[in-house]
């Protein structure tokens, strides 16, 4: 083509000069799409869009969040609970409408770290820095609390995740700093009645012990799954708690984790974890093996701000407590 | 008829009226309507010109020989030359009138004006803008001390709530009237609406109308009338300024009430409480009242009275306050205080008394924080006193008292003053002879401090993180290593990783205000990150200050035996612990740094104990090793002969104009005075107990040394017996001074001056003073005046020297104890009025009427806009038409000639193309035409055979037009007989000359 980069220079004048013209484009500008496209695909997780995102802004009204930290599904009745750094506890339905929503008797000290529900339907809550539980009915109405601070075997110190299995038996994942005399860092398995049943754990980084835990769910086999978050790894236990097998360690690639922070079981038995530090969430195997990954740092959506907490529903749909971008983000993999 | 219209007069008496219509109606008008006195004048020169032809000047006659056509119009032409000229003399003036409105309602805010008040004034603008026209706009200044303008002049404006918030402390009417003025869009009529209690205490709003007077905007006023409601207001106390001990001075209280009312009055001296007494008082008159006293206790005292009464006679509690001051002369006094409880220094005060200095001891709780009260002291020491327990406010009292009463300051070190001591940067350094940092500093081994931050969720959280930091960085030496840490989006990460802090102070300072510490799940990463950073600087003291709430799980015991074996030591500050467990983990950890934990209940302590942390790592400045101090000779000295060894003592450097009288073995300051302001301060960097000056004690010369220190920093002036009264009002502050000797003779002549010190502002790291030169009005008085707008106590020292006397000063005070605005009980109608009258505007009764505001008096704005420039232009494009008729000769040939060139040229769209031989005959027609008059004005020297003009061949590209007649003709019919054979002639004559160039002969 003779003459071709000298007929770009002048306007076009004629069809010819403008199909070389939009190919010498679209050959730079596609260029710098891929290239980019390319770079970030390494640097940050996959993209997968939000179905919906639930919080228009930071504020305590129906609807709105503060500072999300905890999310249930009840797949019963299709009914999605959230609790957030402002004590209150938001009842939606699924699809995002917005029914109901409760405060918890006292916030000053600070706010509830967990949902579950139990097989009844109704809504277990850690009142964390209370140092207690409480179960609440689907319409809010306080039905049993139990737990006091200290280091007795039915007392807490932090009493920050919670999970039920299918027999009704609470497991809740209680944590304390340090090493100090008898407060250690552990889980406690109490029957559907609050009756104390048994605790496991301590503070360590050998594998069964812990160095902080929040994030805490019952796989459909039962055996409970526990987000190590400061040892950076997820640990699976059977029912009585003997440690069946854990993975993960600091990072960021595939199957690397960075302060995960919460855990939920989809119906297939795979593990979802959410990550503070990476801002994302991954999927795994029940094995541990790595399947998928999103998120990834940021305020658009689709992207997360320091996520405290997830839950799965059983069609697969993860609604994401998007905590520092004060919202919830529902995706669908 | 014709012949009036042709006439030129008659067009100029038309043009007349209607300009006199014009005037009539407003639309036209004169500046200067003395000219066209001059105009009737002017023209019947020139037509007397134009009728004899005659001139008096010879050129003017020049049209005489012009035809009488041509005569006039050359008459008409220089009379309307004339008639612009003289327009654009008188200065016509075309005027626009503008029927738009533009309001600035200026809404009162201060404090006298109640919340109902202010709802009320917000309800009436909103009514007032329904009834808004077409182009009006409205708009909103909202004042106080100062006015803001809370919405510019809008077509259409709705008011919820007032968002401005300016000062309220003053109402300041002619600032705000200011700011309207200038708010105001061009072109429309102007008008200011003002809602006040007219209280003005501050400017002067009268000016302000006048101005706005002349820039014709009307002020109309609405007054704000406070409910009458019962009040007790105490106007002031006074008192002698001085006053000698024992005597009986007397107190006399003003006290106003709109009520009749008993009240109790509680008298204070020096806060303590003195006693009380019931008053009645009558409403509307002066209440006098006096109180005797007797002060057996020399200094400066202060006495302030509190009114009580019953409830309901009294709305503001404010202004039942009064202070004043009266100074009791006594003997000189110094005020020591001793950093060290533990009272290792009685060996300074022992030595002191033994040299008959009366010193007066007092704990760090004890110094005072008004500046007045250091007036009872003439010199204060201040012995290894650490910078964090002093408030902002006594560094500045003393800082103050030095510079601007005389009092002298001594500082004695020890490890916790001076740099270590955390005064960097502090007004008090500013007035020792020594500036904080180590001179040779490369000898010196630095210290690193990194900080922590984490859970800053309390209130202003944030701000407090970000101002401690800031603090610590300006108290460490330029060699020393700072960092940050947070956690931020990513993880834990340096905010500014470990630097020197002298290179780098403005980049730390910047970082630190982007800081965001969020949420901290792990202190091991943290603890990681920061053994990283410090064990790279190489630094001597290694410390780690972390601020959290317990929360983070705390690091591996390998990790802090790694923090450990680097000599890295940390201290942990806990606030808001969600429990005892929290707690317990920053106490543990603490412990294992073996640094300090802190509990914190209030947020005001973090910036001090972070402070006193990073001074653990100043103690790099101190030096500890004996050395006999080089001495270079110094009044102070006299009489001491060589000092003992000292132990050790704090590195500084001394400032450019300081004497250096004792100097270390590394040649640093040890002895440092000179003169600040009034006062003259001293530095001791090394001690004055066993840890450094153990071989002084014993010393036969240390209290001698000591007491001559001590004494060379009092006050070297004399107190007066001047009669002093300070008074301040509206904003200004008025002293006199009466001077009288003892004999009672005035005393003349003196050169003084005062020295005021306002009240203190916190955000200021100095404390501001100026001096105000006193003159002297009358025999014995001086006067002099001072901007005092702020509320609290004005110290004001009166320093004098000449007129026969020794320097002498006096120190007093002025209080504003509260604003003026709670004086006064009632709206000042008065004042209001005046505004209104002044300005042109309306007086309101009350706030009933908003439609007016808008549906009242519109009289629409004239803009006359000035015409003399295109008169003069127009005038000056005639001039040319009147040299062209005198001198042109333009005949009827020329006109003809001309016609046929505007007919070829012009493209006429009416007319449609001819034939060619249509147009061949028609320009055949025109040229014969032509050459008729030709011949008949040049007579028989023309001939048919010699065309004089060029012939006119038409272009392809230019279509002749075609005149409108036949319009089918093929054939052109030809005009009678001899003109057509002319043509005939001319024709081929052009056509064949234009064959002969194309080079065909069609003939």
């Amino acid at each position: 083509m003779k003459g071709s980069c000298f007929s770009l220079l002048r306007l076009p004048r004629s069809l010819g000069d403008l199909f070389k013209f939009f190919l010498c484009a679209l050959c730079v500008f596609g260029g710098q799409f891929a290239l980019v496209g390319c770079a970030s695909r390494q640097t940050q997780a996959a993209r997968l869009p939000p179905v919906e995102v639930w919080g228009k802004e930071k504020a305590a009204t129906a609807g709105n969040f503060i500072g999300p930290r905890a999310v249930t599904v009840d797949d019963k009745n299709d009914w999605v609970y959230i609790v957030d750094s402002s004590g209150r506890i938001q009842k939606f339905t699924r699809g995002g409408k917005f029914l109901k929503q409760w405060r918890t008797p006292s916030i000053e000290k600070g706010k509830p770290e967990g949902l579950a529900l139990t097989p009844e339907g109704n809504l277990v809550v850690t009142d964390t820095h209370y140092s207690r539980v409480l179960i609440y009915s689907p319409e809010g109405k306080l039905l049993k609390k139990f737990g006091s601070y200290g280091s007795g075997p039915d007392q807490f110190v932090l009493a920050t995740g919670v999970a039920v299995d299918k027999q009704g038996n609470i497991y809740v994942a209680d944590y304390n700093g340090a090493p100090g005399e008898g407060l250690r860092v552990r889980i406690h398995k109490f029957d559907a009645n609050a009756k104390f049943l048994l605790e496991w754990g301590g503070y360590g980084e050998a594998p069964g012990k812990f160095r902080r835990l929040n994030g805490i769910a019952v796989d459909p086999e039962g055996n409970v799954v526990v987000a190590d978050i400061v040892n950076h790894r997820i640990q699976i236990f059977s029912p009585q708690g003997k440690l069946l097998r854990y993975f993960g360690k600091l990072g960021k690639g595939d199957g690397e984790l960075n302060y995960p922070y919460g855990v939920a079981v989809g119906k297939d038995g795979s593990i979802y974890v959410v990550e503070w530090g990476n801002c994302r969430v991954q999927k795994f195997t029940p094995e541990g093996k790595f399947i998928a990954k999103w998120g990834g740092v940021g305020r658009a959506p689709g992207k997360l701000a320091h996520p405290w907490g997830l839950a799965v529903d059983e069609h697969g749909y993860v609604y994401v407590a998007d905590t520092e971008n004060d919202r919830v983000q529902k995706f669908k993999l | 008829m014709r012949k009036v219209l042709s006439h030129p007069f008659s067009w100029l008496f038309l043009l007349a009226a209607v300009i006199a219509f014009g005037v009539w109606q407003g639309r036209l008008s004169f500046t200067h309507p003395h000219w066209l006195l001059v105009f009737p004048f002017a023209l019947y020169y020139f037509y007397c010109l134009n009728r004899t032809g005659r001139g008096l000047i010879p050129f003017l006659s020049s049209y005489v020989d012009l035809s009488p056509g041509r005569r006039n119009f050359v008459f008409g032409v220089r009379m309307m030359l004339l008639l612009l000229v003289f327009l654009a003399l008188a200065g016509l003036q075309w005027v626009r009138i503008n029927h738009d409105l533009a309001v600035m309602f200026v809404l009162d805010h201060s404090d006298s004006i109640s919340p109902q008040a202010k709802e009320a004034q917000v309800k009436f603008v909103n009514e007032a803008v329904t009834h808004m026209r077409g182009g009006d706009k409205a708009g909103i200044i909202v004042f106080g001390a100062e006015a803001f303008v809370e919405l510019s002049p809008a077509a259409r404006i709705k008011v919820t709530k007032i968002q401005s918030v300016p000062p309220t402390q003053y109402t300041d009417i002619a600032a705000a009237i200011r700011l309207a003025m200038a708010s105001f869009p061009e072109g429309m009529q102007k008008r200011i609406v003002l809602l006040s209690d007219g209280n003005e205490n501050l400017g002067n709003a009268l000016d302000e109308a006048q101005m706005a007077r002349t820039q014709n905007v009307p002020i109309d006023v609405i007054p704000l009338v406070p409910p009458p409601r019962p009040e007790i207001v105490l106007d002031k106390i006074v008192a002698p300024s001085e006053a000698k001990i024992g005597e009986p001075i007397e107190l006399r209280l003003v006290i106003r009430s709109t009520v009749d009312a008993t009240a109790k009055l509680k008298l204070f001296r020096n806060d303590a409480y003195l006693g009380e007494r019931t008053l009645v008082l009558s409403k509307d008159k002066t209440n006098n009242f006096t109180f005797p006293q007797t002060v057996e206790k020399q200094g400066f005292t202060t006495f302030e009275a509190i009114l009580e009464t019953t409830k309901g006679r009294d709305t503001l509690f404010e202004n039942n306050r009064g202070l004043a001051f009266v100074n009791i002369q006594g003997k000189p006094k110094v005020l020591l205080v001793e950093g060290d409880p533990r009272t290792e220094s009685q060996w300074l005060e022992r030595a002191l008394r033994a040299e008959k200095v009366d010193v007066e001891r007092r704990d760090v709780s004890g110094i005072p924080t008004r500046l007045t009260d250091f007036q009872n002291f003439d010199s204060i020491v201040l012995s290894n006193v650490p910078a964090w327990d002093l408030s902002l406010t006594q560094m500045q009292a003393i800082q103050a008292a030095v510079r601007d009463l005389g009092i002298g300051l001594v500082m004695i070190g020890g490890e916790h003053s001076f740099g270590p001591g955390g005064y960097r940067d502090t007004p008090i350094e500013k007035a020792l002879p020594v500036k904080m940092d180590v001179k040779n500093q490369q000898v010196m081994p630095s210290g690193a401090v990194a900080m922590v931050m984490h859970s800053c969720e309390f209130p202003n959280g944030n701000d407090w993180a970000k101002a401690t930091c800031t603090e610590v960085i300006n108290q460490l030496g330029p060699e020393d290593f700072a960092g940050v840490i947070e956690f931020g989006m990513t993880g834990a990460g340096w905010v500014f990783p470990m630097l020197k802090v002298g290179p780098n102070k403005r980049k730390m300072q910047r970082l630190i205000r982007g800081m965001n510490p969020g949420d901290m799940p792990d202190f091991g990463a943290v603890a990681d990150l920061a053994y990283e950073g410090l064990r790279k600087t190489k630094a001597r003291l290694k410390h780690m200050i972390i601020l959290s709430d317990g929360d983070p799980a705390l690091p591996t015991p390998q990790q802090i035996a790694k923090i450990r074996r680097a000599g890295i030591t940390i201290t942990t500050l806990a606030v808001g612990p969600h429990n005892k467990s929290c707690s317990d983990n920053m106490k543990w950890l603490a412990f294992q740094g073996k640094g300090r934990f802190y509990e914190i209940t209030k947020f005001q302590d973090i910036p001090k104990i972070f402070l006193k942390e990073a001074a653990t790592v100043m103690k790099s400045a101190i030096v500890e090793e004996p050395f006999r101090p080089r001495v270079t000779a110094h009044p102070l000295l006299k009489g001491i002969r060589g000092t003992p060894p000292l132990l050790g003592y704090v590195g500084t450097s001394e400032k450019p104009r300081a004497e250096v009288i004792f100097k270390s073995h590394r040649n640093d300051p040890v002895l440092a005075v000179w003169q600040y302001g009034l006062g003259r301060s001293l530095a001791f960097t090394s001690d004055a107990k066993h840890r450094w000056a153990a071989p002084w004690i014993p010393w036969s010369g240390y209290p001698k040394f000591w007491a001559q220190a001590v004494r060379w920093t009092m006050r070297q002036t004399t107190p007066t017996n001047f009669q002093t009264t300070v008074d301040i009002t509206r904003g200004k502050g008025r002293i006199i001074v009466d001077a009288v000797d003892e004999k009672g003779n005035f005393i003349n002549f003196l050169n003084a001056k005062a020295r005021i010190i306002p009240p203190f502002r916190t955000m200021e790291r100095s404390a501001s003073s100026w001096d105000v030169p006193l003159e002297q009005t009358a025999p014995g008085r001086y006067e002099a005046t001072f901007d005092a707008r702020e509320v609290g106590t004005y110290t004001i020292n009166i320093h004098s020297q000449g007129g026969g006397q020794k320097p002498s000063q006096q120190v007093t005070g002025a209080v504003i104890p509260y604003s003026p605005e709670y004086k006064d009980m009632k709206a000042d109608r008065f004042l209001l009025a005046r505004l209104a009258d002044v300005s042109g505007g309306r007086q309101y009764e009350n706030l009933q009427r908003p439609e007016d505001i808008f549906a009242a008096r519109r009289e629409g704005a004239k803009f006359p806009r000035e015409m003399w420039l295109p008169l003069l232009t127009l005038a000056a494009c005639l001039l040319p038409f009147d040299i062209a008729v005198r001198r042109l000769m333009v005949g009827k040939a020329e006109l003809v000639a001309i016609l046929l060139f505007l007919w070829q040229h012009l493209p006429l769209l009416r007319r449609r193309q001819r034939t060619r031989e249509e147009r061949d005959e028609h320009i055949g027609r025109l040229l014969d035409v032509k050459q008729r008059v030709r011949q008949r004005e040049e007579g028989e020297e023309a001939t048919t055979t010699t065309p004089r003009e060029p012939p006119r061949a038409p272009t392809p590209a230019r279509q002749p037009t075609p005149p409108p007649s036949q319009p089918s003709a093929q054939q052109p019919s030809p005009p009678p007989s001899e003109q057509t054979s002319a043509a005939e002639d001319t024709l081929s004559r052009l056509r064949k000359a234009r064959d002969r160039a194309r080079g065909q002969d069609k003939k």
